[in-house]
């Protein structure tokens, strides 16, 4: 073996060139590691171990190799040997022995820390610490739970799914909850934020808005900073994604192009739609949720401004959401959306009928009602304007309300259901856990 | 004698350990394990092995300086006590006499 040292030290390992430990390793081996040679010896092979991996394959990391190490060896002396169930007992009954001196000390007899070499002090080891004994016992509760689990592997993989499904029900509707009704919508003041539905209640093409209503609202209005909207009916259309990668349908929200901005949301990566691109027969263009942008491209941020085939037009891509803004989860729970669209604000829009959800940013010290008064005004006024005039009208709403309150009863429902779900599992549970411990 | 008998594993690092010689540290012992046995030794079970040796004074070992230049820490160099040779010869003849007569199928196998 004196060779294999001598052509180790010939490779010449540049210590410059050697990756050190992870630290989080190398304080587990302290915590865990018996003191003296023996821990000392132990991390030392171990390390020397890693030293040579290096060196014998430079250019790669082994600190996930080291780190695993060093846990077995942590299990191995922290938890498994250090003491016995013998000494763990003798932990907490110290016995009285006289010492050479010939003073009474209380000692604590830990059979498996005799003396264990020529070079080894004496290991009569007086008192654990508290990270050692928790440790141990952590350890044999492990051990302990791995071998009832071993013993009657079925029963525990039933428990298992019970509680995976009570807990994955739940988890479910908390996570579709939590962004509707639970967190404040993430944008910016949304206390400011309103829904402008043309009628109180009803079908979506009963709250949704003409175009040309958007436009004379935003030239009339006194109370609102800026109005916006999105085509309610999205759904309704779909984007072939051809190129790279295999096709793919994918599901697309037409936008107003100042949408963003009243909402106070800016892209992640690239910019916001252009007023070329906000025109009827406009420069396509799109922005990519979040979500598609990682799922599909890896989150390369090189795939702006360049050009993906939808719906075999050429369209570039301008701008990646932010992953705080999930247009789905917000105003279309259920729905899935993967890239924003410009939808212009214009005649032939106008023509497809009530199709805009139409949002507003109050002025400051607007508020709701005098909106709401604003609004009626105006839409007072188009009327007598025009009497023939179709589809006019204007409810005010705070947008958290609305977006909530559409969604509130489905959602505590929802949540309901998932609780007894919780309960119907945990009864379960219970009664498997009498039935067995009857049959033992 | 009966009880002085050492399991499989045990065997493999004391003969190791004899083999080596002068060089008997730990990682060296191990080394020789895997390439004279050929098969993988983990780390946990080698030093539990090795102190269960050393508990049953079996095996000794001495503190010494490393070797290895870019070594800091110390190596713990490893002998076989007399009464380690004594379980060690023990074991051997037992299984030289259990495997007496069987050399033809033992080879077959």
């Amino acid at each position: 073996m004196e060779h294999k040292r001598e052509d180790r030290g010939s490779q010449g390992p540049r210590t410059g060139d050697i990756e050190a430990p992870p630290r989080i390793a190398e304080a587990f081996l302290r915590w865990t590691l018996p003191r003296g040679a023996t821990g000392e010896s132990v991390k030392g092979d171990l390390d020397q171990e890693y030293r040579e991996l290096q060196v014998s394959a430079p250019g790669r990391s082994y600190r996930g190799w080291y780190l695993g190490e060093a846990i077995k060896l942590g299990l191995v002396y922290g938890i498994g040997r250090r003491v016995s169930v013998r000494g763990r007992e003798a932990l907490w009954r110290p016995r009285r022995r006289r010492d050479p001196l010939g003073s009474l000390s209380g000692e604590i007899r830990l059979g498996s820390r005799r003396p264990s070499g020529t070079a080894s002090t004496s290991l009569s080891v007086g008192i654990r610490t508290f990270g050692e004994s928790r440790m141990t016992s952590l350890a044999q509760d492990a051990r302990y739970a791995v071998r009832e689990i071993r013993g009657a592997f079925r029963f525990y993989a039933f428990a298992a799914l019970i509680i995976g499904l009570g807990v994955g029900a739940n988890t479910a509707v908390f996570s579709v909850m939590s962004p509707i009704m639970l967190r404040p919508l993430p944008f910016e003041d949304p206390e400011e934020l309103v829904w402008v539905a043309r009628r109180e209640a009803g079908g979506m093409s009963s709250v949704t808005s003409r175009v040309s209503n958007l436009r004379d609202f935003r030239a009339m209005n006194e109370s609102f900073e800026a109005l916006t909207g999105y085509n309610a009916f999205f759904e309704q259309r779909s984007y072939n994604l051809a190129g790279d990668g295999l096709p793919e349908r994918l599901a697309g929200v037409d936008v107003a192009e100042d949408f963003l901005d009243v909402l106070g949301v800016r892209p992640l990566i690239g910019r916001n739609f252009v007023a070329e691109e906000s025109i009827w027969d406009g420069r396509p263009a799109v922005i990519l949720t979040h979500g598609f942008w990682t799922r599909r491209f890896g989150g390369d941020p090189g795939i702006v401004g360049r050009s993906i085939s939808l719906n075999d037009q050429p369209t570039e891509v301008v701008g990646i959401l932010p992953a705080t803004f999930d247009f789905g989860s917000i105003f279309t729970p259920g729905a899935r959306v993967d890239l924003l669209r410009p939808f212009p604000i214009s005649d032939e829009t106008d023509r497809m009928g009530n199709t805009l959800a139409m949002i507003g940013r109050l002025k400051p010290g607007a508020s709701v009602a005098s909106a709401q008064a604003d609004l009626d005004l105006i839409v007072s006024q188009l009327q007598d304007a025009d009497p023939d005039r179709w589809g006019l009208g204007a409810v005010v709403l705070g947008l958290q309300d609305q977006i909530s309150g559409r969604f509130r009863p489905a959602m505590l429902f929802l949540a309901a259901a998932a609780g007894a779900v919780m309960l119907v599992a945990c009864a379960n549970l219970s009664n498997l856990l009498l039935a067995r411990g009857s049959k033992r | 004698m009966s009880r002085s008998f050492v399991g499989e594993f045990e065997q493999m690092v004391l003969l190791a350990v004899l083999q080596q010689g002068d060089s008997a540290f730990g990682l060296e012992v191990r080394r020789e394990i895997e390439k004279s046995a050929n098969r993988k030794v983990s780390r946990s079970a080698f030093y539990t092995t090795v102190d269960r040796l050393v508990k049953k004074r079996y095996l000794e070992w001495t503190e010494e300086s490393p070797r290895d230049p870019y070594r800091t820490a110390t190596v713990r160099k490893f002998s076989v006590t007399p009464s380690g040779m004594n379980a060690l010869r023990a074991s051997q003849r037992a299984l030289k006499a259990l495997a007496r007569g069987l050399d033809q199928l033992l080879e077959e196998a």
